[in-house]
């Protein structure tokens, strides 16, 4: 079994190819990966522009955060590879915010692993993000609730 | 004891940046830690509630922090993805 999780800048390019080269090699009794990538929207709440997404960690501890999901995953649903990648920094509508990849024996527990592997991340390693759209700047509290920043002075 | 508080999201705004306070002894509550943000920055006025992280590791208000100088993180409920 092997893990690749990494906290990276937005900066940094990212390179599918190489990912899912790296997926496919890994275990030859796999016949199912799955490839989730978030993207930050364009258009939130009905008709509000997003002109972009500022995320920020407290990045040690994602890490070990996401290193321990991956590991209880794989192990939960004998995953053969897990890559969690998340971007922090300053992304525009349409880049690419988290990618995920699972390899296992069968698709079910492909698709259970990266969703859950997902959801985990989401709710458990310290990553946080402020939405800069036509209407203002909000904070993102959690799974989606959002505090406007100049009501907060 | 040294208590240096990072902020994050609502709370780096609220604070305006790390805070460092000073206590009497090297032991110390969450809570009372919590309770001293609350009467310098009113933190509760963000109507979030709030998240301390200790090496790694969330901690509840009634766990104790011990030492001369301490790192905590004061962060609101997590939205990666």
């Amino acid at each position: 079994m092997s893990i690749d999780v990494k906290i990276l800048e937005a900066s940094e390019p990212l390179n599918f190819n190489d990912l899912l080269n790296a997926v496919l090699r890994v275990d030859e009794r796999c016949g199912a990966i799955v490839l989730f990538v978030g993207v930050v929207k364009g258009i939130v709440e009905g008709d509000k522009r997003v002109s972009g997404l500022e995320y920020s960690a407290i990045k040690s501890t994602a890490i070990k955060v996401m290193e321990r999901i991956a590991s209880e995953e794989a192990r939960k649903y004998n995953l053969s590879h897990v890559t969690i990648w998340h971007r922090v920094g300053a992304l525009r509508p349409g880049e690419v915010t988290i990618v995920i990849a699972v390899s296992a024996e069968n698709r079910k527990d492909a698709f259970r692993a990266a969703e859950e592997i997902l959801e985990r991340v989401k709710s458990e390693a310290p990553i946080f993000k402020l939405e800069k759209r036509s209407d203002g700047e909000f904070w993102i509290i959690g799974d989606g609730v959002r505090i406007k920043r100049t009501t907060l002075e | 004891m040294r208590v240096v508080i990072k902020p994050y999201s609502v709370f780096r705004d609220k604070l305006k940046g790390e805070v460092v306070l000073e206590f009497s002894g090297n032991e110390i509550l969450v809570k009372d830690i919590l309770e001293k943000l609350e009467s310098l920055f009113s933190i509760s006025s963000t109507g979030v509630k709030p998240i301390i992280i200790i090496n790694d590791e969330v901690v509840g208000e009634k766990s104790v922090v011990r030492g001369e100088f301490v790192e905590l993180h004061l962060v609101p409920p997590f939205s990666g993805g």
